[in-house]
């Protein structure tokens, strides 16, 4: 009988035992002291890299897309040029515009707008037009969720409006020139509420869940996203496409090198003939790289000009 | 092995084994409440560590996730400022956040919360493994536990985020709820205290009570009893408790009642014995009841006694006596005065008077006033035919005289009545034989007068008649004239008539052959009818139902000479004109009466002074009387005549 009980209460201690100890028995921590010990980390770069080529992408779509879609551009580049190349991105096309005309990147693919201002202002050189489904023009859309009742820009009035970028011509100034050239008043007075996605994918998004009532988008990244995600074919409906401007370009800072310039437009325009410059193409929605002709950009300037003399 | 256990648990047990059932609860309650308290503890503990730690790391993986998806856009577009406030802000609204940096791809710092300088150790404390999702290290730094997690931002194109979760919070929980668990099971043990020993005290008490009534059970009380505490084990155990007291008892008064039975019978056996020994002793009646009569009073255990007699006549003496109260204080005069006393004597059986009544004598004793008599009980002493006496016992109590001892008094009572007749019957038997030798020696001297008488009647009368007669023949033989011869032999004749009377009286008076020849009547009525001329007073006869049938012939006798003896007592005593013998014959007796109207006497004093005296007439009559069966009474008083009767049965001859 005892030894039962013996045993019993043995088991019992031991079981206790066991689990207060295994409070104890975690696992192997690395030991690591929080004291400070420098200001900067050793630089993980070696220092005998050449001078890469950096090139900034104007945030017409959002920098997750833009670096998903554009980094092996970068990476064809750079492998061409035999040197490295770094992707950049900034939120404002004005940041962008900064940056090529502070010569802080050599290469960058902007908007219309920005570059109509960018050439006006600081002699941003026009490298390269993408042509795109044998256009080189693009349209500015005025999208409305699609479940909206919307069909005409009248329909947006007092609603709240998604523009992308002040110096966005398709995401901001076209449909502020159409509000002003129907005499409708400045978008501040036609729409209950506006605001600036910095965008075009932003924009898409804000519309498609319904945050706002309406936005104005770059035709091309709207089907080149309806593309790539069929949902938003359903979520947004276009009511009003504008009349085609010349499509976003690839420009050169103005200081650039000649000869990099020269071996950069060379580079692009010839993509469209090998597969490894097709299949990076065709992940930029893009046919391939046309030499440009500045007047593409006239109907632009005349848009800008109507709307800073109104400004 | 086994050995070795079975050893060690005999040491431990004989700790615990001596200590009280209090303690030992005490302890079973406080060890039961420590082992679940500690278990419950480490189980907590160790499921609380598991699930905040995991909950920290969701937390971590959650925070980090978000600083990485709201960092893309700031790192891909360069954005520091905010991207410096994102961690800043992180770190601040997070509290367990000890630390959030982002490394760009080459592993440069973009932003850390360290603001003064960077701890560069961290660097390469947690590599994220590429193409993972997550990795989390732990690591031991000078403030604690730190969960390490590295989440990729953009798939690590844009670099990585780490974020420092410290486990101090998670530690002071823990420390928190283990203090919380520690001070729950001090005071469910306090509690566990209170309540065992509450519960033991409620448990124990009944055992305890058990034990002490056991004790008093052992010392020989068995009056104790305990009073059921609850339906349980231990009420079940009190209830047999109180059975087995119950059985003991009542077979302990059972023995008791036996014991006492068995004393009483031997003490009654002792009385008796002592009683029968001291009756069948050479002892006088007087000491031989004062004997027995200490027997009964130590048989009866009371205060004392005393026996009377009753005389035939009514009257009573106090025949022996002890203890109180005392012969004084009882007298003769409780024997008659007692309503009890009769009834005993009426009922032939022991009457028991208790209370005894104060105005009874028997209530106080001069001796000693202060103890009075509660109980008194009167046993009749029996004989054969009538209540001889009264043995009186009394005692202070009430009720000291049990029903039972009744039939045994009872016994003593009859025990005493025949030692009594014995002893009556003894005394009268010797008495009887002395007069018995007294009359045989009268009867012998009798015999010698009347031999004496006969011899000189013979002599006086007819010898000298005869005598003359002779000389009467030698005159006549020498007579000388006819005329002288005539004269001669009348004169013979006349005196030999005389003398032929006086002889045949003589044969009359010796045995009347008319007795013998005629039967009793003829001979009464021939001897009665002698009487006047002889003694001069007048007798009648008259014989009733005497029919021709000869009476047994000692009968008629016996009844001859009682009627000549009565007679010629009338005759010597009672100085009577006149008297009277009735003979008759009734059913199976004949009854003979023999009165006359003399002087009278005291009859019983003249017996008893005859028995004294040793005179033997009247008794000779009895004597006579009894010899044939039958019974001869006097009845007489002084001036009123005398009556003598007696009564033969005739079918016993």
């Amino acid at each position: 009988m005892f030894p039962r009980i013996a045993r019993i209460v043995c088991g019992l201690l031991l079981a206790l035992g066991l689990a207060v100890s295994a409070c104890g028995s975690q696992a192997r921590y690395k030991r690591v002291s929080l004291q400070p010990a420098t200001r900067q980390p050793p630089a993980t770069t070696p220092a005998t890299e050449p001078p890469g080529l950096r090139v900034a992408v104007a945030a017409i779509l959002a920098p997750q897309t833009t670096a998903h879609d554009y980094d092996p551009l970068i990476a064809y580049l750079a492998k061409h040029l035999g040197r490295p190349a770094q992707l950049v991105q900034r939120a404002t096309y004005a940041e962008t515009n900064e940056l090529l005309r502070t010569g802080q990147v050599d290469l960058a693919f902007v908007c219309t707008g920005a570059y109509v201002q960018g050439h006006k202002e600081f002699g941003m050189e026009l490298l390269v037009v993408p042509e795109i489904r044998g256009k080189t023009t693009y349209q500015s859309y005025i999208i409305v969720p699609g479940n909206s009742a919307a069909q005409t820009l009248d329909d947006l009035r007092g609603r709240v409006f998604a523009y992308t970028d002040p110096m966005s011509l398709s995401g901001y100034l076209v449909p502020l020139f159409a509000l002003i050239s129907q005499g409708k008043g400045t978008a501040d007075t036609y729409f209950g509420r506006t605001l600036f996605t910095y965008s075009h994918e932003n924009s898409i998004k804000a519309v498609s869940e319904g945050w706002v009532d309406g936005a104005a988008v770059d035709s091309l990244v709207y089907d080149a996203v309806v593309a790539r995600n069929p949902n938003y074919s359903k979520a947004t409906r276009i009511i009003w496409r504008s009349e085609p401007y010349g499509a976003p370009p690839a420009v050169v800072a103005p200081g650039l090198d000649d000869a990099v310039k020269e071996q950069l437009r060379l580079l692009l325009l010839q993509m469209d003939q090998s597969d490894e410059g097709r299949q990076v193409l065709a992940l930029l929605g893009v046919d391939r790289f046309v030499q440009p002709d500045d007047s593409l950009y006239d109907s632009a300037r005349a848009l800008l000009n109507a709307v800073g003399a109104v400004r | 092995m086994s050995a070795t256990l079975r050893r060690g648990w005999f040491a431990v047990w004989k700790i615990i084994g001596g200590v009280r059932l209090r303690i030992k609860v005490m302890g079973i309650a406080l060890a039961m409440i420590a082992l679940l308290g500690l278990g419950i503890l480490g189980l907590v503990r160790e499921v609380m560590t598991r699930v905040l730690t995991w909950e920290l790391e969701q937390r971590g993986l959650s925070i980090a996730h978000d600083v990485a998806g709201r960092s893309t856009d700031l790192i891909l577009t360069n954005n520091l400022y905010p991207l410096h406030e994102l961690i800043r802000n992180t770190v601040l609204s997070n509290e367990d956040v000890r630390y959030a940096f982002l490394l760009d791809p080459h592993g440069r710092i973009l932003a850390d919360s360290f603001g003064g300088g960077f701890p560069l150790d961290l660097l390469a404390a947690n590599v994220l493994p590429p193409g993972e999702s997550h990795h989390v290290e732990l690591l031991q730094t000078e403030e604690g536990i730190i969960q390490d997690i590295a989440v990729p931002i953009f798939e690590s194109r844009a670099g990585i985020v780490r974020v420092g979760m410290s486990l101090r919070r998670l530690e002071a929980t823990l420390a928190h709820t283990t203090r919380q668990i520690l001070l729950a099971t001090l005071l469910v043990s306090i509690l566990g205290i209170v309540i065992s020993t509450g519960l033991t005290w409620l448990v124990t008490r009944p055992i305890l009570g058990l034990a002490e009534a056991t004790a008093r059970v052992a010392q020989g009380d068995l009056s104790h009893r305990l009073v059921p505490w609850a339906d349980d084990e231990i009420g079940q155990l009190q209830n047999s408790f109180n059975a087995m007291v119950n059985s003991l008892a009542q077979s302990r008064q059972s023995m008791e009642i036996a014991n006492a039975r068995l004393a009483r019978r031997n003490r009654e056996l002792l009385a008796l014995y002592g009683i029968s020994r001291a009756l069948s002793g050479p002892l006088g009646l007087s000491e031989a009841l004062e004997r027995a009569l200490e027997h009964v009073i130590g048989m009866m255990r009371t205060t004392g006694g005393w026996i009377c007699m009753l005389n035939d006549d009514g009257s009573c003496y106090i025949c022996a006596s002890m203890g109180e109260p005392s012969r004084a204080d009882v007298g003769t005069a409780c024997c008659r005065q007692c309503t009890a006393c009769r009834q005993a004597a009426l009922a032939r059986k022991p009457i028991v008077v208790s209370p005894v009544p104060a105005s009874c004598p028997v209530y106080t004793s001069q001796n000693d006033p202060t103890a009075l008599h509660q109980g008194h009980v009167i046993v009749p002493i029996l004989t054969k035919e009538r209540v001889a006496g009264l043995l009186n016992l009394v005692c202070t109590e009430e009720n000291c005289f049990e029903q039972e001892g009744m039939g045994l008094l009872a016994a003593v009572g009859r025990q005493l009545g025949l030692a009594f007749e014995n002893v009556r019957l003894w005394e009268e038997l010797r008495h009887k034989e002395a007069m018995r030798g007294q009359l045989l020696r009268k009867i012998i001297t009798a015999q010698e007068e009347e031999r004496r008488r006969i011899a000189r009647e013979l002599h006086d009368q007819t010898g000298q008649a005869i005598t003359s007669l002779l000389v009467g023949l030698k005159v006549l033989e020498g007579a000388h004239s006819l005329e002288q011869a005539r004269a001669l032999a009348s004169d013979m004749r006349n005196t030999l008539s005389q003398t032929l009377d006086e002889v045949r009286n003589l044969a009359l008076e010796l045995r009347p052959s008319a007795l013998d020849d005629l039967g009793l009547v003829p001979a009464l009525a021939r001897y009665v009818g002698m009487l006047p001329a002889r003694f001069g007073f007048q007798v009648d006869f008259v014989a009733a139902g005497m029919d021709d049938q000869r009476l047994p012939r000692e009968v008629e006798s016996t009844l001859y000479r009682i009627a000549q003896e009565a007679l010629s007592n009338v005759a010597r005593h009672a100085r009577a004109t006149h008297a009277s013998v009735l003979l008759e014959r009734r059913e199976g007796v004949v009854v003979m009466l023999i009165e006359d109207n003399g002087v009278g006497f005291d009859a019983a004093r003249v017996i008893d002074s005859a028995r004294e005296r040793d005179r033997l007439g009247l008794f000779g009559m009895m004597e006579r009387a009894s010899l044939v069966g039958g019974r001869l009474t006097i009845e007489s008083r002084p001036g009123a005549g005398t009556t003598i009767s007696v009564e033969v049965p005739l079918e016993s001859t």
